[in-house]
Formats: C-alpha cells, sequence, structure tokens
C-alpha cells in the first residue's frame, strides 16, 4: 500500500506541472500585455513599467513562469488588484461555503443515486430500467441555473420552506446552515444523480452476470439474497470512484449555484473577479480548484485502492 | 443507427430545429428583434406563442434565432474537439513513446472542471462567439483524446493491424485506413455528448454574463434578463429554457442511442453494458 | 455486514435530513412570535442594506458619483447643506452673513462639533478643507475661479472674499455631491489632490467609517460624539440622530437576488430595484417600496474624436432615438419615468425650464439616414459602454444599439463593473458613447455632464455654454436665471453634448421593521429606527 501510496503521489507531480502551466497561461498567453490586462488599456506608461518590473514582465516567459511557480511553493499566489489583499487570503476566507455545498450536495446525491441504482438493479428486466435510462439523461440535459431558478420559484417564493438567498457558517448553528444549504444542494444533486446512479447501475448489472453470482443462482440462493450479497457488495467499491466523478461536475456547478444563491464562496469569487479583471484572482481560484480536484482523485484512488487490493498491482 | 426510432425522433428534431432557426428570418411574420415597448412582457397569446419580453419582442421568434448561436458553438466545438481529440488520440496511442508525454498534458488540462477552464479563458479572451468556441474546444477536446486514445490501445494489436504493420505499410496509411474506421464510433458517440455540454456551457457563460455579447440573443442571454421576472412573467424564462433541455437531451439521447448501436456488448440480446470505467472518461469532465 | 452498515447509514443521514426539516419549521415559528412581542421602539441594531454597485472611493469631494455620494453622506458634513426643500441651511456653520456688495460671505462655525478623531473643527480645518476642494472638485474649480481670498477670523469664523458677485457660492459649497465637506486639516493637506484613503476617511457625521471590505461591504458605525442639530429641516441638515449601532453597506448586483434576500430577511433595504418589479413588491407582505427621483438618464457621445465630434453624427444619432420607446422598454412602469427635456426637475421650482428643448424628442429616422449620409461616418464601429451594475443603463443601451443600427450605425455594447467603468470612462478611446444617468443637480455648476473639456462630459467644450455658465454666476433674479436656462437649453438642443433620455425615479425597498424613513433623494439611513 506504501508503495502504490509514494507511486499515486509521484504521479500527481506532472500533473500539477502541466495544470501550473495553463493557469500561467490564461494571463500570460492571451493577446497584450499583461500589465495593460491588470491595469486598464487606459494606463500610463510609468504605472505599466513599473507593474512589468514589480511582476517581473520583462523578464523572459520562462523565467517568469518559474518566479511565479516559487512564490506559489511558498503559499503566495499574488495580490489582489481589486481589493489589494492577498490571493491566498481571499481564497482561504471563500472556502467554507463552497466545501459546506460539496460537502451536503455530495451526500444528497449519494443518498438518492445508490437506493435508486440498486432499485434499478433489481427491477432490471421491467419497463423501469428503459424509463430510468431517459430519466438520467434528462438530469444532465438541464441547465442548473435555470433548474435553481425554477426551484427557487416554486421552494423559496410560492411555497416558501427554503431561504432563497445566503449562508450561515456552521458555527452559527447546524440547522440554519444546513438549511440554507439545501436548496442549493438539491439543484446541484438533481443534475448529479442521473448520471451517478447510471454508473452504479452499470457496475452493478456486470456483476449480475458474473460467474460467482451465476453459481450462487445455480446453487438455489434466492435472487434478492444473491442480489444482497454478491451483487450491492461488490458495487460499493466503485462508488468511491463515483464520488471523484461526482466532485468533478459539482465544483463546475458550484460557481452557478453560488452565483445564484449569493452563497460567498470560491465560485462567486471568480465571477466577480472575472467582472472585475482581476486577473491574480481569477488565476489563484482555477490553480486552487484544480489542486482540489487532483487531490480528490488522489485519495479517492488511494481508498479505492485499499477496498479493493487487485488495484496495487495493476 | 437511425432506424430505431429513439434515435430517429431526435435526429429530427435537430434538424427541424437547424432549419428553423436558419431559414427564420423568411418564416417568422415579426422580426424577433423588433422591439415594441407597447407590447411589454405579454402573456402567450394566438399572436405571440411563447409571450413577449420586456421590450416587446416575440420570445418565440426570440427562442428560435437563439438556437443559432446555440447550435453554431455546439456544432464548431464538437467538430474541433473531435478533430484535435481524434489526432491527439491516435498519436499517443499509437506511439508509445508520444504516449505518457500526451497523456500527461491531458491529464493535466483534465484537472479543471471544464466549465472554469471555459470561464477563466473566456475572461482573458473576451466575451464573443469565437473565444467562446476557443474555451470551450480547449475545455473539452481533452476528453476526447482519452477515448480515442483508449479505444486506439484496444484495436492496435489487432491481427490484420499488426499484418499491415509487417509488410511495411507507412505509419500515417496504418492509422488513417486501418485504425481509424475501427475507432470511428466512440469518436461519434464523445462528439455528440461534447455537442450536449457545450451547449450547456455556452447558456452558462452567457447567463453569468461572461458569454456572448448581451445585445444577440442566445438562450443564456435570454434566462438571464428573464431572471427577475421569474414571478411576474415565467413564461420569458420557461420557453428558452425548454428549449435548451430538449436541444440537449435530444443530443444525449442521440448519443446514448449511438452507443449502443455501436457497442458489441449491448449487440447481443443482454442489456449489459460496457466496463463502468470507461463511462467516467466519457462523462467526467 | 457492509451492506448493513451502509443501509443504517442511510437510515441515520434520511432521519436526520428529516429532523432538519422539522427544526426549520420550528425555528421560522420563534422569529414569527419574537417579531410580535417587540413592538415598542428599539434603538440600536444594525442595518444591513444591499448596494448595487461598489463605489471607487468615499471622498464625497472628489467624486460625484451616486455610490459614493450615498455611503459618504453619513461620514461626512458640510459647512451649509440642503433642506428637504432644497434650500441651503447651515449644517457645521452656526450661521453666515454675506456683505452688502454680495462679495463677502462670513461664516460662524458652531462650537464644538466634533471630528470622527475627536478633535474638534475649527476655522484652520474649514479653511485647508476649502483649498482642497477647490482642487478636487468640480464645482469646486468653478467656484474657485470667483474666490478673491479666504482667511481665518478666529477660531471659529472664516470669512470669504470673492473676486466679483458670483451667486452660485453657497449652492456650491452646500452640493450634495461634491460639495465643500469639512476634514480635519492635516489630512485636507496630506491629501491635497489625491482621493482619500481609507483612513482619512474622518468627517463630521453621524456614522463614521469603520471597515472597508472590497467586494463585499462597507461598514458604518454609529458615531457617539456626534455634534447634533435640532431642527428638523430634513435632506442633509437639521437633527441627524444616529438611532441604529452599525450599518453594513453590502455590495450586492442583482437584483433578484435583492429581492429574495429581502423577503427573507438578510437585508433591511436594497437599492436600486428594476422598477417593472413595483407591483409585484406592493404585493408582497412586509415589503414596501421606497421611491424618489433620481436626475436623468442619458447618452453622453464622446466629442473628442470621430465619429461624435461631428455634429451631424450627434444630429443623425439624436434623430434616430425614439426616447419614449426607450424609457417605456426600460422602465416599464410609467410612474417611474417622465418624458422632459429639461435640465433640472419640475420640483426645483427655482431652476426648472423647459422652454426650447426642442430636439428632444426629434425622432426622424430618415433625416438621421440623411445626415448620416452627408457625414464623415463610414460604418466604424460605436462603442456603447455602461455599467452592469445598473439594469436601466443597461437596457437603454441595448435599445438604444437596436435604433441606431436600424439607420445605419455599427454598434458595439461593452459593460463593465460600476468601478472599472468609471476608469474607463476617462480615456476617449475606450468608449464613443457612455450611457449614464446623472442623480438630481441644484445647479447649473453641479451639471458633470456639461463641465467643459472633462471625461465626464465627454470632452465638451463650448464657448457658448462657458459664456452662460459666467452669465449664470452673476445673475440675481429669477427672471434673469429662468431666461438663461431657457439659453442653456437651447445651446444644449443645437450642441448635442449629451442626449437626455428620461427623468428617472428610483425603485429601492425596505423590510417594513423599518421606520420613520425618510426618501427624500437617496437614501439617508439617520433618524431611522428598525423593530
Amino acid at each position: 500500500m506504501l508503495h502504490y501510496t509514494m507511486r499515486r503521489i509521484l504521479a500527481m507531480i506532472p500533473v500539477l506541472f502541466i495544470v501550473s502551466v495553463i493557469v500561467f497561461m490564461i494571463v500570460h498567453l492571451t493577446p497584450g500585455n499583461p500589465a495593460f490586462l491588470i491595469l486598464g488599456e487606459d494606463s500610463s506608461p510609468e504605472a505599466v513599467e513599473q507593474l512589468e518590473q514589480q511582476l517581473g514582465l520583462d523578464q523572459p516567459k520562462v523565467i517568469q513562469y518559474f518566479d511565479w511557480l516559487k512564490n506559489i511553493f511558498i503559499g503566495d499566489l499574488g495580490q489582489s488588484i481589486y481589493s489589494e489583499e492577498s490571493v491566498t487570503q481571499i481564497i482561504s476566507e471563500r472556502i467554507g461555503p463552497t466545501f459546506s455545498l460539496m460537502i451536503i450536495s455530495i451526500l444528497l446525491t449519494l443518498i438518492i443515486a445508490i437506493p435508486i441504482a440498486i432499485f434499478i438493479v433489481w427491477k432490471r428486466n421491467t419497463f423501469l430500467d428503459p424509463l430510468f435510462l431517459s430519466g438520467s439523461l434528462l438530469g444532465t440535459s438541464i441547465p442548473e441555473f435555470w433548474l435553481a431558478l425554477l426551484l427557487v420559484l416554486g421552494f423559496g417564493v410560492s411555497i416558501p420552506i427554503f431561504p432563497v438567498a445566503g449562508y450561515i457558517p456552521l458555527t452559527d448553528g447546524f440547522l440554519s446552515w444546513i438549511h440554507h444549504l439545501l436548496l442549493p444542494s438539491i439543484v446541484l444533486a438533481a443534475v448529479e444523480v442521473g448520471l451517478i446512479a447510471r454508473m452504479l447501475r452499470d457496475s452493478m448489472l456486470e456483476s449480475v452476470n458474473q460467474d460467482y453470482t451465476k453459481t450462487a443462482r445455480g446453487k438455489g440462493v434466492k435472487e434478492r439474497k444473491v442480489l444482497m450479497k454478491h451483487v450491492f457488495s461488490n458495487a460499493l467499491i466503485p462508488t468511491t470512484t463515483v464520488v471523484g466523478v461526482t466532485i468533478a461536475g459539482l465544483l463546475g456547478g458550484t460557481v452557478i449555484i453560488e452565483t445564484i444563491f449569493t452563497i460567498p464562496g470560491i465560485g462567486q469569487l471568480l465571477i466577480d473577479s472575472i467582472h472585475r479583471r482581476d486577473y491574480p484572482v481569477i488565476q489563484g481560484v482555477i490553480l486552487f480548484i484544480a489542486f482540489i480536484y487532483v487531490l480528490i482523485n488522489l485519495l479517492v484512488d488511494l481508498l479505492y485502492a485499499f477496498l479493493d487490493p487487485r488495484i496495487r498491482y495493476d | 443507427m437511425l432506424r430505431k426510432k429513439r434515435n430517429l425522433i431526435p435526429f429530427l428534431f435537430l434538424i427541424l430545429l437547424f432549419l428553423a432557426t436558419i431559414t427564420a428570418s423568411w418564416w417568422l411574420p415579426v422580426s424577433p428583434s423588433f422591439m415594441d415597448s407597447s407590447l411589454r412582457l405579454m402573456a402567450p397569446s394566438s399572436e405571440h406563442w411563447f409571450g413577449t419580453d420586456h421590450f416587446g419582442r416575440d420570445i418565440f421568434g426570440q427562442t428560435i434565432i437563439a438556437a443559432r448561436v446555440s447550435l453554431l458553438v455546439g456544432f464548431t466545438v464538437a467538430l474541433l474537439s473531435t478533430i484535435l481529440g481524434t489526432v491527439t488520440g491516435l498519436i499517443a496511442g499509437y506511439y508509445k513513446k508520444l504516449d505518457s508525454i500526451i497523456m500527461r498534458i491531458i491529464d493535466g488540462m483534465l484537472a479543471f472542471p471544464s466549465l472554469l477552464l471555459a470561464l477563466a479563458l473566456v475572461a482573458a479572451l473576451g466575451g464573443s462567439i469565437t473565444n467562446i468556441i476557443i474555451a470551450l474546444t480547449f475545455s473539452f477536446w481533452p476528453v476526447m483524446t482519452r477515448v480515442v486514445r483508449s479505444s486506439v490501445l484496444q484495436v492496435k494489436n489487432i491481427q490484420y493491424v499488426e499484418a499491415a504493420k509487417t509488410s511495411g505499410v507507412k505509419d500515417p496509411v496504418i492509422l488513417s485506413r486501418y485504425i481509424l474506421p475501427n475507432v470511428l464510433s466512440p469518436i461519434i458517440v464523445q462528439g455528440t455528448f461534447i455537442f450536449a455540454k457545450s451547449i450547456l456551457a455556452e447558456a452558462a457563460l452567457s447567463f453569468l454574463g461572461v458569454g456572448v455579447e448581451p445585445s444577440i440573443p442566445t438562450w443564456g442571454n435570454m434566462l438571464q434578463e428573464a431572471q427577475i421576472y421569474m414571478t411576474m412573467a415565467p413564461w420569458f424564462s420557461i420557453f428558452p429554457g425548454i428549449f435548451i433541455v430538449i436541444t440537449v437531451l435530444a443530443l444525449n439521447i442521440l448519443g446514448d442511442g449511438l452507443r449502443d448501436a455501436f457497442d458489441p456488448y449491448a449487440k447481443g440480446k443482454k442489456k449489459a453494458k460496457r466496463r463502468p470505467f470507461k463511462r467516467k472518461e466519457q462523462i467526467a469532465s | 455486514m457492509r451492506i448493513k452498515h451502509t443501509l443504517q447509514l442511510f437510515t441515520i443521514l434520511i432521519l436526520s435530513l428529516v429532523l432538519v426539516a422539522c427544526g426549520n419549521e420550528s425555528t421560522s415559528d420563534e422569529t414569527g412570535e419574537g417579531n410580535g412581542e417587540r413592538k415598542e421602539e428599539q434603538t440600536g441594531g444594525t442595518l444591513d442594506v444591499a448596494y448595487a454597485s461598489e463605489p471607487d472611493t468615499l471622498d464625497i469631494m472628489g467624486n460625484a458619483s451616486s455610490p459614493t455620494r450615498d455611503i459618504a453622506w453619513h461620514i461626512f458634513e458640510t459647512l451649509v447643506a440642503l433642506d428637504k426643500d432644497f434650500a441651503v441651511k447651515p449644517m457645521i456653520a452656526e450661521d453666515y452673513s454675506i456683505s452688502d456688495d454680495q462679495k463677502v460671505y462670513t461664516v460662524n462655525i458652531r462650537e464644538d462639533v466634533k471630528f470622527h478623531d475627536g478633535s474638534t473643527v475649527t476655522a484652520e480645518d474649514v479653511l485647508a478643507s476649502l483649498e482642497r476642494w477647490r482642487l478636487v472638485s468640480s464645482v469646486g474649480k468653478t467656484a474657485s475661479e470667483n474666490i478673491e481670498e479666504a482667511i481665518v477670523v478666529d477660531d471659529l469664523t472664516v470669512e470669504i472674499t470673492l473676486n466679483q458677485v458670483y451667486n452660485g457660492f453657497l449652492d456650491d459649497i452646500a452640493a450634495p455631491k461634491t460639495g465643500l465637506a469639512i476634514i480635519p486639516k492635516e489630512i485636507a493637506e496630506e491629501a491635497g489632490e489625491k482621493p482619500l484613503t481609507p483612513d482619512q476617511l474622518i468627517g463630521t457625521g453621524p456614522y463614521q467609517f469603520e471597515n472597508w471590505e472590497r467586494g463585499k461591504e462597507i461598514v458604518l458605525t454609529k458615531f457617539d460624539e456626534y455634534s447634533q442639530r435640532e431642527e428638523d429641516w430634513g435632506g442633509l441638515t437639521g437633527k441627524k440622530e444616529a438611532i441604529l449601532d452599525q450599518i453594513n453597506f453590502l455590495i450586492v448586483k442583482d437584483p433578484q437576488v435583492k429581492l429574495n434576500g429581502l423577503k427573507t430577511d438578510l437585508y433591511d433595504y436594497a437599492q436600486n430595484i428594476p422598477t417593472d418589479l413595483y407591483e409585484a413588491i406592493e404585493a408582497t407582505p412586509n415589503t414596501n417600496p421606497v421611491t424618489y427621483i433620481n436626475g436623468y438618464s442619458m447618452l453622453i457621445p464622446d466629442k473628442s474624436e470621430p465619429p461624435f465630434d461631428d455634429l451631424k453624427v450627434r444630429q443623425a444619432l439624436n434623430y434616430a432615438l425614439d426616447k419614449e420607446e426607450i424609457a417605456q422598454s426600460t422602465y416599464g412602469n410609467e410612474e417611474f419615468y417622465e418624458m422632459d427635456g429639461a435640465l433640472f426637475d419640475p420640483t426645483q421650482t427655482e431652476l426648472y425650464s423647459a422652454e426650447a428643448t426642442d430636439s428632444y424628442l426629434a425622432t426622424d429616422k430618415e433625416k438621421a439616414k440623411e445626415l448620416l449620409a452627408e457625414s464623415d461616418y463610414n460604418g466604424e464601429s460605436v462603442t456603447i459602454m455602461y455599467s452592469n451594475n445598473n439594469e436601466a443603463y443597461k437596457r437603454i443601451s441595448q435599445v438604444v444599439q437596436q435604433q441606431l443600427e436600424e439607420v445605419g450605425f455599427v454598434v458595439e455594447l461593452e459593460p463593465y463593473e460600476w468601478a472599472t467603468y468609471l476608469e474607463k470612462w476617462q480615456d476617449a478611446r475606450n468608449w464613443d458613447i457612455v450611457t449614464i444617468g446623472y442623480s438630481t443637480r441644484f445647479s447649473p455648476n453641479e451639471l458633470g455632464f456639461l463641465v467643459q473639456d472633462t471625461g465626464s462630459s465627454g470632452w465638451y467644450n463650448s464657448e457658448r455654454w462657458s459664456e452662460l455658465m459666467k452669465k449664470w454666476g452673476v445673475a440675481t433674479t429669477s427672471e434673469e436665471r429662468q431666461e438663461i436656462l431657457t439659453e442653456m437649453n437651447q445651446t444644449v438642443s443645437e450642441e448635442l453634448p449629451f442626449l437626455k433620455v428620461a427623468n428617472e425615479t428610483t425603485l429601492d425597498i425596505m423590510s417594513d421593521e423599518i421606520q420613520e424613513y425618510d426618501a427624500w433623494i437617496g437614501p439617508r439611513f439617520w433618524n431611522t429606527r428598525k423593530n
């Protein structure tokens, strides 16, 4: 296990390297002088020159990149043009709401998706299966923001059982925390549930026809028991992978959802920074999210290997 | 492939939408950009099927015209991603030495949730249709590369490919004549999914106000403007929304149907699907 | 075994969700009861204001934008200020006198007026503030030309001597925007022409600046040592009691979020709501509309560069626009706009003149096409710039684009966030037309969109207008002033430095917990309580 873990961690390095190059490129390879991009087209030549020196823009691109990378390693993501605060500081203030939203959404997604998948596999030879297949496609075809608007109208305004905006930190009380997060999480979950349930169904169906299940059936074990004992328990392992996939979908979705529900998280920070052309913050946020994503995938892989030892020797 | 009713209906819908939107200026009774402040926010009627918006424009016409941008962006992104992804995927799958380099880059690109990457790119490039196409292509083609590569790995060692190799056929010929036809089906399937995802992504970008210029009608722009009228004039948000859903759903059903049609596992009577992890590659973005 | 555990886990999770749902019902009940109990008048408390645009500075002397004004009004005060009927009344001044030749103004300062840093306002502070005002304020610059000298008579008396009769002087120092705000001498000297930094935001107002988290909120707190007047004058003077302990100006752009946030108690007051929603708001329980006149919306062409340096193109622009259509599409509800070509609001009886505003509603598409063909305009793209924090300006820009393209202009829209927008505005290369509103002004000097050769006026440069401004300064009677106002209208009509769209009434909303709120011409939260 230790050996495998080391290997996986080492494999992260090239990925993170590419990630950093792409993030660097976002500002530096766009047409025009980054100093203009940062200061605005109408800035004075002196200001531009000063910033160029400050950012090391007069250096070759490669040197600039490594300087930037060096700063990242010491946790310095630069300074916001807009608020002049450090980007690391700004991001750290915004993590809480986003993580809260993600956690509730993931739980909600799994709570809904796993029973559905189990049920569909159980009823796999009925009309429910094709119905489910079409239904799961519908979920992925709905724009999150539109669904959010409809739900806000329905459950925030017409039947006001959920607050329509805002965020209460967990430290101010568990109930109001979850109450504020539930509606946005439902939106995020609604979009993910179809996909996740479908992946689970697929992996379970695969084991339905495996030799060991057939043997069990041959021995006269009841279908329900076969499903319980062999199929579902085997499907739990791929569920860990599913969590990784869910997070990918959710990270994209939070940007929109946070904006609609005014949750002061990283997604809203990104949109605000884009409107303000605050490039250091945009860079920082994108880098941070990619890093988190890579990290979560690593954890999922490790967990998977831990649960299913065969993987380690692949 | 299209013989199945399940595939035919969405296909016909997309064709119809395409024809409707490009010919809209000939058959729409009122120009969709015609503003008339005396007709603001009218509920759906026989004259204005989907009602009117806050400028008194006909929402039906707007919705039809808006399909242009969605279909244009979706199709172009799907096409460009397919070309880029196929070329890189073929190379990565075929040449072992290049494989690890290409795939490391692809892995790095896939570490970004695609919508976020597109957002950041549009922020840097500026919001315009061209830039959105560039940004979305950049976000989506790595998925295609992965799909193509894994398919190539499967067919690379098939006997007649091996035979061609030993008889001295040149690599480009092997790739285009022997391998490409064998991996075409996953490419088409994935291309359809990218088409669908690009439409959703474009709508999201416009909705967030970083997409296409607000004066160009797109479904995302319409929904953005309709937002404050959610309670007063719900038809303003409902119809463009439904069009997004139907269009994207049509593409998803089509992609799904094509996959089943191509899928050797699904060809038999058994409905058992393919290995789940391939799905991860196709779905994860 | 594993399955059992998993199933148990599900059960627990589902149960907890159900519990949460129930729990919420009980919490909302509690708040409902709480409201009923607290009926007696409350003091203290925090007011959460959802504010649409983040100001770029709170230096009200140098910045004439409404976001700066609305927040800075709570922090800074002027020697004399407008009352609720727009008449000039003392504020920091105890009283003032004007010499018989109308050239010497003697101002007595009230005793013991405290700055937020604890020091007391003296004649030295007033003089230093005046000097800075002459440098940074657009109104101050105009006034400055008429000032001969200003001297300290004693600790609480200043004497300002003008070099000629100039009747706009009191109006100028009392201007609600860019007026003569009194700040401590050291700060005035230290800041000079630069905008005040957050730690220099020291005034004498009922609220003091506490904190500014860029992109999120500006916090003001009650100033305990505020030296309060007792007169019931309203406007920006008289009794200004800080009843609330704290005011948070939260930056919230999205109108829907503001509306929903107010309904769900997230905010107490939300500024700038699209007027289309008026009826919906009236029908919403616990939410009250707040309306007040807020100047007018307009288009300002950049007159320093092609194509709009050419009067013919500006005329084509004017003929191309159907302003009634624009206004109706933008504001929807007729209660919220008025088609009136005058420079001031009809309620400002001394300043209002609608004579000679003929070009205001002159729509003629054919003529526009003709003029355009005669001009040097050859299809280059015209950039209309606006701030996306304001729904109205966005819509005006969209309709204008539509109407201009009908006559042959090629138009591009450029939205920016407020602070970025203001910055872009100062460089002519960034735009050809800006869409903007100017809040209610109280003298021709304050009409920023006509101040000669500045970015705000789109580099308007007209001797005719300058002459009129000089005449205005020395005019004494109402008749004379009316005559000049008519000539001003005539000039604007012919030279088209800006194109007025419509008089605006702004719609804000507030929770019914807010008591005794007086809307006047903009949000001010002194004398206001929250239950």
